[in-house]
């Protein structure tokens, strides 16, 4: 039995003698089954076709939704952006300011003489 | 709407301005901010916001220095106040290109001005002798 098992394997099975198979034992089967297994298709069918379209919406909307659409929208994107931009500029600012700071602190506490930078 | 966006913008201005500049009383400045601005205590109330503010960055660094440095920072920060803010440009940006010399070169430069200071000290002391100023009153 285990030598037909492996001898089937190496030969691989026929899919056109199971499709066959299958036909063959559906033509079998009684009419409430058919009904029963045409309805579940049928079913499964339509959420297939249900769900693509709201993909497609997704996908669409993940782009566009970056875009704003009302006046609103934009105000708000608007003071949004200026936010990061004045948020952005005074942290530069501060920066270099900090920055002059040491300097000068540094020009002050060296251990040259003042009047070696100053004109 | 309109008034939101005003609102908005006028708080934006507001910030904005008060971080670049806000005039601080002498007696509103920390121990340590007084204790770094020291010599300039008298005139402090009367300088301008954004040269208080320049040079409350200036003392931010000054307790990071050491003892020598915090008394020539305390000699030279009269002088500093006083200065134009086109002559502070044109000292950082002496004071850069210096920094970027050679540090043997930057020795050369340091034992020049020791020997420069040392000379017209010898020059003044011989000028008041000549005047006739007693050693105890000349500096």
């Amino acid at each position: 039995m285990s030598t037909n098992t492996t001898d089937n394997n190496r030969r691989g099975i026929n899919p056109e003698a199971v499709a066959n198979l299958l036909t063959r034992a559906t033509q079998q089967l009684d009419s409430e089954t058919v009904t029963a297994l045409q309805r579940a298709r049928d079913v499964a069918l339509e959420r297939q076709l249900q769900k693509k379209p709201v993909l497609v919406l997704h996908t669409g909307h993940g782009v566009r939704g970056l875009i704003p659409h009302s006046t609103h929208q934009w105000v708000a994107a608007a003071i949004l952006l200026v936010t990061i931009l004045f948020s952005g500029v005074n942290y530069w600012q501060h920066t270099q300011e900090h920055e002059l700071g040491h300097l000068d602190a540094e020009i002050l506490a060296d251990d040259l003489p003042l009047e070696v930078f100053v004109d | 709407m309109r008034t939101t966006i005003i609102a908005v913008f006028l708080l934006l201005c507001v910030t904005g301005s008060s971080a670049i500049a806000a005039e601080k009383s002498w007696h509103s400045l920390t121990p340590v901010q007084q204790e770094a601005l020291a010599p300039l205590s008298q005139q402090w109330d009367k300088l301008p916001e954004l040269e208080q503010h320049d040079l409350l960055n200036t003392a931010s660094r000054f307790p990071h220095l050491t003892p020598e440095q915090k008394l020539r920072f305390h000699s030279r920060l009269e002088t500093w106040s006083k200065l134009t803010p086109t002559q502070r440009k044109a000292a950082r940006e002496k004071y850069r290109a210096f920094k970027n010399v050679p540090t043997e070169k930057q020795e050369q430069v340091k034992q020049m001005v020791k020997q420069e200071q040392a000379r017209r000290e010898q020059t003044m002391k011989a000028q008041q002798a000549a005047d006739g100023i007693p050693e105890s009153v000349r500096k």
